[in-house]
């Protein structure tokens, strides 16, 4: 009787042991199966993270580069046949010009630029922002805080020098212009920018206002530069 | 001691099978990561091309506006662009010796001028796409449009298409 119950506590612990192996056998190919899916999902979730390519920075890059050079050079026919430069040269120095209908020509400058604007940028969903100091010009389409491409034209004009600006930028998701967005806009208030800049103040304007206030003052009112 | 030896080989069995997934599964990786990294050179080389068509466009002297023979950055001719429209639209389908030299520079592209201020309708100057392609970016260049009679600058829209097929 003895020896029975000895061979019965061998053949349960063989039993124990090979049912043990099995579960560490089972453990062991689930772990590989879940190592596996993640390196799956690893790559395809890196592989979907869209990378901006070569071309679309370069059309970016060209249209900053080109359009500024276009369309200071453009001649606008409702305006005695002037051109954009000439216009916004004349905006800034107190509007001598007159266009059709009596139209000034911060007013024409603006309508013509917004009309190209549309036609191009916004109709291929670009978001840009264009200003030229010293005038009331600030158009802005989308969102212009991300990453942007840049390009400034000098123009010399009476009013001193004026600083002509493309943005081309790029934003997580575009969400087309608002009624916000388009037409005559200033960051800053020329007030703000004046008393501070009477007062010594301008360093604490992006304090008080939030980071590039200074600056927008500079560009846009020629104080605190 | 039958049973342990069963125990051992169903061990070693496991083991091998697990060792040829892991080694399938690797390989099929690799394969994966490669084929990929080749996929996105190829297209990488096609983005420069592209680039490099539009580049050679930009700066087309036979189009290009010019004052004192000084080139004019950003700028076309309009009357150079209807002439050189005519030339290769008109050449002897036999022997289209200026055609073949557009295709040697241009490639497999093609470009097009639109008037956007003032509005008017596109023009196609050339034209040598794929019908059949598998990549196609369109560069879109603004450009100012020179009338010389009326001495008047308009804006246009420089569009070029680039196509190629990598299969």
């Amino acid at each position: 009787m003895m020896w029975v119950n000895t061979i019965n506590v061998e053949v349960y612990h063989v039993v124990r042991m090979y049912k043990k192996a099995q579960l560490e056998m089972i453990g062991l190919a689930m772990l590989v199966l879940l190592l596996s899916f993640g390196i799956i999902l690893l790559t395809q979730c890196s592989s979907e993270s869209k990378e901006m390519s070569m071309v679309e920075e370069f059309t970016d890059r060209q249209i900053t580069g080109h359009y500024l050079n276009s369309l200071l050079q453009i001649t606008v026919p409702a305006c005695n046949d002037a051109s954009m430069e000439v216009l916004l040269q004349d905006c800034a120095a107190g509007e001598i010009l007159s266009c059709t209908g009596g139209a000034r020509s911060c007013f024409y400058a603006n309508k013509t630029l917004i009309y190209i604007f549309e036609k191009t940028l916004i109709e291929y969903k670009k978001e840009f922002l264009f200003s030229v100091t010293k005038t009331p010009i600030y158009i802005m389409n989308g969102d212009c805080s991300a990453f942007r491409e840049s390009s400034r034209f000098i123009i010399p004009s009476d009013a001193g020098v004026m600083v002509a600006r493309m943005d081309v930028c790029r934003s997580a998701t575009y969400t087309g212009f608002g009624p916000e967005g388009l037409g005559y806009a200033y960051i800053s208030d020329i007030g703000t920018c004046q008393i501070a800049e009477s007062n010594l103040l301008c360093d604490g304007l992006d304090i008080a206002y939030g980071a590039g206030y200074k600056a927008s003052c500079c560009i846009e009112h020629d104080y605190c530069c | 001691m039958s049973r342990k030896a069963q125990i051992k080989m169903g061990e070693t069995i496991a083991i091998l099978v697990i060792f040829f997934f892991l080694l399938v599964f690797g390989l099929s990786f690799y394969m994966n990561f490669f084929l990929r990294n080749v996929e996105k050179t190829a297209h990488e080389f096609s983005e420069l091309e592209a680039i490099e068509v539009v580049q050679k466009t930009v700066y087309l002297p036979e189009l290009q506006c010019t004052d004192m023979d000084v080139q004019i950055d950003s700028c076309f001719d309009l009357y150079k662009i209807q002439v050189l429209k005519e030339i290769l639209e008109n050449e002897d389908p036999g022997n289209k010796v200026i055609w073949s030299e557009y295709v040697s520079i241009l490639g497999r592209s093609s470009l097009s001028i639109k008037p956007v201020y003032p509005s008017g309708p596109a023009v196609v100057v050339f034209d040598n796409t794929l019908a059949d392609y598998t990549y196609k970016p369109v560069i879109y260049v603004p450009i100012s449009l020179y009338n010389a009679t009326s001495d008047t600058y308009s804006l246009g829209i420089l569009n070029i298409t680039y196509t190629r097929n990598d299969e």
